[in-house]
């Protein structure tokens, strides 16, 4: 990477002090990204999703972040406050959810909700807000954009309220999109469309792509690195067509416990739990 | 073992009665397999629910090693069992792991209840510890062990499973998937595992049938599922689903 | 989010697994009522119920005097040492009255209690399970009775029955139970559909026995916790009933009763009516502190 980097971690620790004591949600990670698609993956309780909310200030009120730094094109994002984290959040990290059901407004049509990105962020006036909306509209796939401008988002199927919400975070030419399972709570076929859709956005505008998901898969066939985090620690950071040379003996347990078409085994490998993996800490990154 | 001929079912609507299920026949051998593959809105959630009783089918009969199922009472009761997807969901929150484990044993009045549920915990893997925990105190993995375990406590022949895994971490998906094939293997149970994943349908299953909008569409050998080799149109835009990354995972052995 | 407990470390957490099925109910139990104290509020309310109830129980030990007997030597003394709370116009110690009138108090709102919460419970829960006619019949019978201001129809009652301690209790119950009932019948409606419900009928559980054993004991919490907060709302009903003549009856004490008599003397001599007045207000304050405590620990949701 020759340019300045988009997205700057360094030695980003987040805790939770609960009832029965503290609990380290993520654990020493440090990263650096460009204009790329950087897929993070790990399981459930991982930290993956903290680490990413992180860049965008939105975590739990009880959690307890240190850091080196937070670097976002040049803005030290960890002692920002949050009148300048509001001009970052929407106008230059978009970030989509992973259901389109409560990630938006029930009470707003598409046009009000598309719109509104606009009139936060004072880009432009309203035909300009409408004028774009529309284009986004087609852009994402949708061939009668007027239709589901005026349509509430009970209207809209998972697959398309998932692709408005896509439009919706490109209403103000973001430069990271931030993408949370967002294809989680879609059928199978609907899966596809949408992360093609999200990937030729992505790629056509040149953004950066934080595509934070469990499934090793997806995330192989959309992203150029990823990242692979257990228990709160980065264990291996691999581009994407290396995936199947990890070395890590946690990511070669990912991929060998998934079930596969290809190949028939009589019984799936499982994780041996007991393990020190953690020692193996950002590996390769 | 298990035959279902002719089934169909719908709901009385605004306008009349709305289809859900269409004309769905299938067989399965004792100790076989079967997969349904579906997407929401297929409806293979009714459709265990009248393999399971607790919908009527509006026509069509389901046979259970030749016997009609009418009266889902006492016997009948026994022989078919069904393992939801949510684990968190299907546990009662305020009864611990031994109480629900024994709760099936009671309600057909059986015997030697503390030794029977101790044996169904280890067969799936869980020690004595887990007895008098509280479901909010176990993984997804485990509770889900416990849902098994509560489902094959009383014998059954036919277990239901609906998206047995897709509440669960992959690594966690594999230690439950090889869990379900021991057990089948040892019982010589027969399954009816629902499922969208492809690849967990053709691990586990020998034959599937693609669902789609109430009706089979194709039916497919364990084989034909791996190949790719389906003609439907919808069965092949879920096997392109299926396939997306694998390129990549291809490993040299 | 603690990593899952996973095979590998279920040896660690052996030790501190309960061993029978009493040790887990103990266990659980204490850690509810260990959330209950954290509160400083609910102790607050705990405290003040429970000394209230010690006291009545113990009022032998911490009166000498008798509650009935009159003494017209001595009426409508100011508080001293020998009366500390005063006396009435028949001659009896206040404090006196007020611990035995406690007894009656807590008798109406404690039988209330094990009146209501089953009777809502039972019409609530079969209404939510059963649904259809079922559902509409109960609720109508439920909405007819939430129709009626709860006083009014207790004093109806209380009127037709006669005037007595026992008919008090049975016309307060008999006015309070439709809120249960229209709670757990909400609890039900959400939870018949629930997955572990559907598992029970395809084990063959027979529909008495899903909803006693296994829906019934979702709903209690939400009862009772709405149970504590009404129990100020039946002590005022109470205390309103023996305040119009139609609770306990004379010469036995009813707090109620002691401030409609103390209402007469008010100008002159304030005791009277005060202090059975502020123990009014020192109960419900206590019982609404439990519940709000109860409500924060049984329901997330709140």
């Amino acid at each position: 990477m020759t340019e300045q980097p988009l997205v700057e971690i360094s030695a980003l620790d987040i805790s939770f002090t609960t009832k029965s004591g503290r609990v380290d949600a993520v654990r020493g990670v440090s990263f650096t990204m460009g204009r790329e698609r950087l897929g993070i993956v790990g399981e459930s309780g991982s930290g993956k999703s903290l680490t990413a909310r992180c860049l965008l200030g939105i975590l739990p009120a009880n959690a307890e972040v240190r850091s080196r730094h937070i670097v976002f094109d040049g803005i030290r994002v960890d002692t920002a406050g949050e009148a300048e984290m509001r001009r970052l959040r929407g106008r230059r990290i978009g970030m989509i959810l992973q259901d389109p059901k409560y990630s938006l407004n029930p009470l707003l049509t598409v046009s009000q909700q598309l719109c509104e990105m606009f009139s936060i962020h004072r880009v432009g006036n309203r035909a300009e807000a409408r004028a774009k909306a529309i284009d986004l509209l087609r852009a994402v796939g949708f061939t009668d954009a007027d239709r589901v401008m005026a349509s509430y988002p009970h209207e809209l199927s998972g697959g398309m309220g998932q692709r408005a919400m896509i439009a919706m975070m490109l209403m103000t030419d973001p430069d990271l999109i931030v993408a949370d399972e967002p294809t989680s709570a879609l059928d199978v076929t609907v899966k596809l469309k949408v992360l093609d859709t999200m990937d030729r956005m992505v790629r056509e505008r040149r953004m950066g792509l934080v595509l934070i998901s469990h499934d090793l898969n997806l995330v192989a066939a959309y992203c150029d690195r990823i990242l692979i985090m257990y228990r709160g620690r980065v264990v291996e950071t691999l581009n994407s067509p290396d995936l199947a040379a990890a070395r890590h003996p946690y990511t070669r347990a990912l991929v060998d416990s998934l079930p596969r078409l290809d190949r028939q085994v009589d019984r799936l490998k499982t994780l041996d739990r007991g393990a020190d993996w953690t020692r193996w800490e950002n590996a390769g990154a | 073992m298990l035959e279902v001929s002719r089934l169909s079912f719908s709901y009385a609507g605004r306008h009349g009665p709305v289809p859900i299920l269409k004309d769905i026949s299938f067989s399965v051998p004792r100790g076989g397999a079967y997969g349904v593959i579906g997407e929401s809105g297929s409806g293979k959630s009714t459709l265990l629910r009248l393999l399971s009783g607790l919908a009527r089918p509006v026509e069509g009969q389901i046979l259970v090693d030749g016997a009609p199922a009418v009266r889902w009472s006492g016997k009948m009761r026994r022989r078919v069992q069904f393992v939801m997807q949510d684990p968190y969901a299907s546990l009662h929150p305020l009864k611990t792991i031994n109480s629900a484990l024994g709760e099936p044993l009671r309600i057909h009045g059986e015997r030697d209840i503390p030794a029977r549920v101790e044996k169904a915990l280890a067969q799936v893997g869980l020690d004595a510890s887990f007895r008098f925990r509280f479901p909010h105190q176990l993984s997804g993995g485990q509770r889900q062990r416990v849902a098994i375990a509560r489902a094959l406590i009383i014998n059954p022949e036919i277990v239901l499973l609906d998206e047995p895994t897709s509440a669960l971490d992959v690594s966690v998906q594999a230690e439950v998937l090889n869990l379900l094939k021991d057990l089948q293997e040892e019982r010589q149970l027969t399954f009816v595992l629902v499922s969208h994943d492809l690849a967990v349908v053709a691990h586990m299953c020998d034959r599937a049938s693609v669902l789609h909008s109430g009706s089979i569409v194709e039916t497919l050998e364990a084989r034909d599922l791996r190949a790719g080799n389906c003609s439907h149109p919808y069965s092949k835009e879920l096997m392109a689903s299926a396939r997306v990354g694998l390129p990549a995972l291809e490993v040299e052995q | 989010m603690p990593a899952q407990p996973t095979l590998a470390t279920t040896g660690q957490l052996a030790g501190s697994a309960p061993r029978s099925a009493l040790q887990a109910a103990l266990l659980r139990t204490a850690e509810a009522c260990a959330d209950i104290w954290a509160s400083r509020l609910t102790r607050v309310g705990i405290v003040l119920v429970a000394m209230m109830v010690l006291a009545s129980l113990a009022a032998p030990l911490l009166t000498p005097y008798s509650p009935t007997t009159t003494d017209l030597g001595a009426r409508l003394l100011q508080p001293s040492l020998s009366h500390p709370l005063g006396t009435d116009d028949l001659g009896r110690d206040v404090l006196a009255r007020l611990l035995y009138g406690g007894r009656a108090t807590f008798a109406i709102v404690f039988g209330t209690l094990v009146l209501i919460v089953p009777l809502g419970l039972l019409v609530g829960v079969t209404a939510g399970f059963f649904g259809g006619i079922v559902d509409v019949v109960l609720m109508r019978l439920t909405d007819i009775f939430l129709a009626f201001p709860r006083l009014v129809l207790a004093l109806a009652l209380v009127a037709a029955l006669g005037p007595s301690l026992f008919n008090a209790i049975i016309a307060v119950a008999l006015t309070s139970w439709p809120a249960y009932a229209r709670i757990a019948r909400a609890e039900t409606m959400t939870l018949r559909r629930a997955d572990f419900i559907s598992i029970l009928k395809v084990l063959g559980a027979s529909r008495p026995r899903i909803i006693l054993f296994h829906i019934v004991p979702l709903c209690i919490s939400s009862v009772l916790v709405r149970a504590t907060v009404d129990l100020a709302g039946i002590i005022i009903i109470t205390a309103g009933l023996g305040f119009l003549g139609l609770g306990v009856q004379p010469p036995y004490p009813e707090w109620g009763a002691m401030v409609s008599e103390g209402r007469r003397f008010m100008q002159d001599q304030w005791w009277m009516a005060t202090f059975p007045g502020l123990a009014v207000l020192a109960v419900s304050l206590g019982f609404n502190l439990i519940g709000d405590g109860l409500r924060d620990v049984m329901d997330p949701r709140a």
